[in-house]
Order: C-alpha cells, then structure tokens, then sequence
C-alpha cells in the first residue's frame, strides 16, 4: 500500500443550522488521482477548504504528510476553490509572480509553458478573461509548483468540452509532477473518468461509497457515473 | 519578512487609485490653501487642514480592503497562502499608515510654507486681522510636531479600532455589521475613558516633557500633548494585537 498524504479521521462540519461533513473517514493514497463525486451540497467543497486550510473543522482530524493542518500543510497544498479567486485587477503575470513569492519550488519556466498551453497571454487582465480562461488559470497555477497535494473543485466549469479532456490529460500525464497528489471534484464525471485511479462519493456529508476506481468499475459492472446516479438515489 | 513584503505590495498596488486620488486631492488643496497666502493672505489658507482629516476616513479603507477581500472572493486564495492569517492583516495596516504618512508629509510641507509666509506677513503687515493672533516664528519643528500629534492623535486609535472591528467582524457568527459599529462605540468609549488615567501614568514614568508647539499668541505651551500621541499608539497597538489575534484565530472563508 502506498504512503498516504491525506488522513482524515471521524471529520465533522457543522455551520449554523447545518451539517456540511458528518464524520467523514477518508485516505489519500500518495501519487494518486482521487475524483471527489456527489451532488451539490453533498459536502465536496467544505471538505476541500477543510484540506486547504481557508476552514476550521468542528471535529475530528486531518493529516497532510503526517500534519495538522496550518501554514505548514499549506506550503505543500495547491488549492482552486469552484469560485474565481484571482485578482480581477491583476494580469495573468502579476497574479502568478503574486503566488510564486509565497510557494517553494515555483517554477516560473513551467508557468509561462503552461500559460502557453492554455492559449493565454501573461499581459491580459484577469477582468477581462472569459470563465473559460480564468478556468485554464487555475490549473496554471496548480501545477506550476511541485505541491504535495492539489485540490481542484469544479475546475472544468466554463471550459469548452473540446478542450476539457485535452487539459486534463495534460495536466495529469505531462505537467503533473512525480507524486503529486490531486484530489478532483467536478460534475463532469465522464470528463475525468480515464484520469481518476481512486473515487470517493459523498453523500449528504458521509462517505457513501469510496475505492479504487477500476475495481469498483470491474466489480459493479458501471461507470463511475452510474455509480453516482446509484449513490445519489 | 519576503512574505509580508509581497503581501505589502499586493496591497499597495490594489489600493493604487485611492492613493492616487487622496494624494491628488492632498497635493490640489495644499497648492490652493498655499496660493491663498500673499501680501493680505486670505481665510483660503486654512483648507490647508482638510487633508488631515484624511485621518477621519483612512481606518475605514482599511475596513473596506478587508471586507473586500471577501466581496470579490479573493479571500479564499489570501487565506490559503502558507502565511499566518495575522500577517495578512498587518499587510494591510501597513498600507494605510503608509499612505497617513506620506499625505501627512506631503500636507505638512505646505502647512510649512504657509506658516512662514504667513509669518513675514505678519512681520510686514501687523495690523493684519486674524494674522495678529498668530504666533510670528513658528519653528519648522513645531510644526511638523504640532501637526504629526493633531495626525497621530486622530489616525492611530482608529486604526487600532478598526483592527479590532476587524477581528471581532470575523469571529461574530451573524449581526456582523452590527458588531462593527458596536467595536466603534466601545472603542471610542475606552479611548477617551482611559485617556486620562493612561496619560497620567506616562507622565509619571517619562516626566514633563515641555514641548513648545505654542502656535496661537497667548497659548500656554503644550506639556502633555506628545505623551497623548504616545497613548493613542498604544491604544492602536492594543486594538491592532486584539484585531491580529482574533483574526488569526477566527477567520475562514
């Protein structure tokens, strides 16, 4: 088995009136892909900015490389929230040297091939980029630096379908740095379908079904999108 | 200190346009108060005080770049820098003070040179009006001194309020808006209730301290005036502890 990167014990989030995670139990293999799958409310984002460290847990324990989390964790942690959260005033340039003071191993060459790959220009104002393109920013950003563990939640929204495999093969065959780990949630299964190697659906903040992806596949005959459709009803 | 310098940059340069504009603003009254001075100067030169009411208005950009983050969502990228959430605050504290400080200078440099053409007018001119109840040689130090207490006096302690109001914005569950004004009230309370025990304690620890700041004909040189700017930066020095810590513990998105 491999080294784990994440551990998340007995994780609960309640906000005021509701209960985001209900002891959540999960383990992220080290180097591995891991789709994050459930409906809207499920849970998914609360648990990725629990893991970024933007929000506190109510309860329970969670591990990054064998720490809690805090600014340590959050030096080996890339995270792309589902919402834009650039500086609409900044350009593409300024907003990547803004992240690269704070971010070991931020390799400038990669960003600008990177910046490349996605068809974007480093002088343009991020104000003035479509979706898409603020879309194709954040994973510039996430894999311009050998992170220990990214998150991305719902960054395949405003990119065009054509593009959206293409991006990701990339991302995780080409620029993906040795063991990286990367934790993916989106609704576009079948879109990181070939890309996941462990899945994890949740449920109205429980884990409802968690596991390799292939075996899961194999042993329930499905796709991972007809797993969720049976999770979900 | 490379991370609070980048954070330091980032908020200057998003603060660029209300710099620029307060700056402008400053730099336009001063030449205006400054061209009111001449043989018979005119009551015009008084506007020379307006940019120190910037003092008034600058704790609440550094409300406004606060809740701002969270207005455009930008919060969620500053919170998961690997810097302690406290830093980010301080960034952003420096900015406003900064900004005090060089409309400060700048007003002061006019406020100056108003003072001592005011003063040779006096010299040639005594029968001059309201001129006859200023001070004739003023120095350049009291100036700046006078002007830097009358500054620091009004910018810190609401400084350090707004921290404050920051940091307890951040912890409060719901009634934030309400929780804001009500740090204002009670920080204000506690500024002017402290004030004078506070005072009275420097006093006692650092002594008399004459300062000759006398301005107007007749006014007694000020004794305590700069211990009362040494109490307003501790004043904000407590609020923005109080601010940082909280913040620190609180804040999440």
């Amino acid at each position: 088995m491999k080294m784990a990167t994440v551990e998340i014990n007995d994780l609960v989030k309640r906000y005021r009136g509701t209960q985001a995670l209900r002891g959540v139990n999960l383990r992220l293999e080290s180097g591995c892909v891991t789709g994050l799958l459930g409906e809207n409310g499920s849970g998914k984002s609360t648990l990725f900015r629990i893991l970024a460290g933007v929000t506190r847990p109510t309860r329970g324990q969670v591990l990054i490389d064998g720490l809690r989390i805090g600014v340590e964790t959050r030096r080996v942690t890339a995270y792309l929230p589902e919402v834009d959260a650039f500086y609409a005033w900044m350009s593409i340039e300024e907003q990547l040297e803004f992240l690269a003071s704070f971010y070991p191993g931020w390799d400038q060459a990669k960003a600008r091939e990177l910046t490349q790959f996605m068809k974007l220009k480093g002088e343009a104002r991020i104000g003035e980029l479509s979706k898409g393109q603020r879309a194709r920013l954040k994973f510039i950003v996430a894999f311009s630096w050998p992170s220990r563990l990214i998150l991305l939640d719902e960054p395949l929204g405003g990119i065009d379908p054509p593009s959206r495999a293409r991006i990701m093969r990339a991302m995780v065959q080409e620029f993906r740095a040795e063991e990286q780990t990367i934790l993916i949630s989106t609704h576009l299964v079948a879109e990181i379908e070939e890309f996941v190697e462990q899945v994890v659906f949740l449920h109205d903040g429980e884990v409802a079904l968690q596991g390799n992806a292939d075996t899961l596949r194999t042993d329930r005959g499905k796709s991972l999108s007809q797993m969720l459709e049976e999770v979900l009803s | 200190m490379r991370y609070f310098a980048a954070l330091y940059m980032k908020e200057l340069r998003a603060q660029r346009m209300v710099a620029a504009v307060l700056l402008l603003g400053t730099l336009g009254i001063a030449v205006y108060a400054l061209t009111g001075v001449g043989e018979n100067p005119s009551a015009r030169a008084a506007l020379i005080v307006l940019p120190y009411a910037s003092a008034l208005g600058l704790p609440f950009l550094l409300v406004h770049t606060i809740s701002g983050e969270w207005t455009a969502q930008t919060h969620y990228q500053i919170l998961a820098l690997p810097v302690p959430r406290w830093m980010v605050l301080l960034a952003k504290v420096a900015v406003v003070l900064s900004l005090g400080l060089v409309i400060y200078v700048c007003s002061t440099v006019f406020l100056q040179l108003i003072s001592e053409r005011m003063t040779t007018a006096f010299v040639t001119n005594k029968e001059g009006g309201f001129l006859s109840l200023m001070e004739p040689h003023a120095s350049a130090s009291s100036v700046w001194g006078f002007a830097g207490i009358v500054y620091g006096v009004l910018l810190l302690p609401l400084i350090g309020i707004a921290c404050a109001a920051a940091g307890v914005r951040v912890m409060a569950q719901r009634f934030k808006g309400l929780a804001t004004v009500g740090v204002f009230v009670v920080g204000g309370y506690l500024y002017a209730k402290l004030q004078a025990p506070v005072v009275g304690a420097l006093v006692r620890i650092f002594g008399e301290w004459r300062l000759d700041l006398a301005i107007h004909r007749g006014m007694e040189p000020t004794s305590d005036a700069h211990l009362l700017l040494m109490y307003s930066a501790l004043f904000a020095a407590l609020g923005i502890g109080v601010g940082a810590l909280l913040f620190e513990r609180y804040v999440e998105a």
